[in-house]
């Protein structure tokens, strides 16, 4: 049980860390899950060809995003309730995706560049989504049921 | 706060990211290439706004037009939003527009779930020193 917890642990402050420090080099993938509440998870990448992908689950879940670079991919999904999420890429092709189940979810996405791509569902009652784009051939769909 | 292993809610939402990441790689055409149209052109205006709100299958795809008499440059300024119970959206898509020659171009694609009359949208074209301005089509 102790070493379990203590692996978990390590595994958490490795995963942040990497989270904490922009990535500087190209194609880099982050992946990471959370449960519980008021979680909080900031991610920086930098280059082309990065992949952050955040899963949270409960309630008061935060995370913040930054992406520059091109060809940039950021997906989130959120359950539970009143979770949050703020995505910003900066350069071309880049794409969002997001999901949110529950009541009461929030999504902000900022692109700036040409031909960004932007999917949000958000599945629920209450949900917000605001979504900026500023440049050309920029696409949004959103869904909320 | 503990790290998660495999469990049915997270497959869920892997699916419906699924879904996400479907939807956008559908989206994701190329979209400002001008076409020449000239019978949707004005007889006077030699710039000219359009919303164009067509209906999919349960969405609506709202597109900002910019239509041409003349090679025209500027830039536009498109604001979309929808209320519905199950939440609310705001679209806001912002750039620079050329037309090399007369005709129509595609500034932005947004494509929303559920009937236009949800929708309001509002287009502002800034050129040559004007700015003009138009509101959603309705279906």
């Amino acid at each position: 049980m102790t070493l379990q917890t203590t692996f978990r642990a390590t595994a958490l402050v490795a995963l942040l860390s990497a989270l904490a420090m922009p990535a500087l080099a190209n194609g880099n993938r982050i992946s990471l899950e959370q449960s519980g509440r008021f979680n909080n998870v900031g991610g920086a990448q930098t280059g082309f060809g990065q992949r952050l992908t955040i899963v949270q689950e409960g309630r008061g879940n935060v995370t913040i995003n930054t992406q520059d670079g091109r060809r940039n991919h950021a997906v989130v999904g959120q359950s539970g309730r009143h979770n949050n999420i703020d995505t910003q890429q900066w350069g071309r092709r880049g794409q969002v995706g997001v999901a949110q189940i529950g009541t009461n979810h929030s999504a902000v996405i900022d692109q700036g560049g040409q031909r960004n791509v932007v999917a949000v569902v958000q599945v629920g009652n209450g949900a917000r989504a605001n979504v900026t784009q500023s440049g050309s051939n920029n696409v949004v769909a959103i869904i909320q049921d | 706060m503990t790290i998660l292993s495999a469990r049915p809610r997270i497959s869920v939402i892997v699916a419906v990211l699924g879904l996400a990441g479907a939807t956008a790689a559908a989206c994701g055409l190329p979209l400002a290439q001008a076409e020449a149209d000239p019978a949707r052109l004005s007889a006077t205006a030699p710039l000219r706004c359009e919303i164009a709100l067509s209906a999919a299958t349960g969405t609506t795809v709202i597109e900002g037009h910019v239509h041409a008499r003349s090679p025209a440059s500027g830039r536009y300024e498109l604001t979309i939003t929808t209320r519905s119970r199950a939440g609310s959206s705001t679209i806001r898509q912002a750039g620079e527009f050329t037309l090399p020659e007369a005709g129509a171009a595609v500034m932005g694609e947004t494509r929303l779930s559920g009937p236009a009359a949800r929708i309001e949208a509002e287009m502002t074209v800034h050129s040559r020193g004007r700015s003009i301005t138009c509101a959603q089509t309705q279906l």
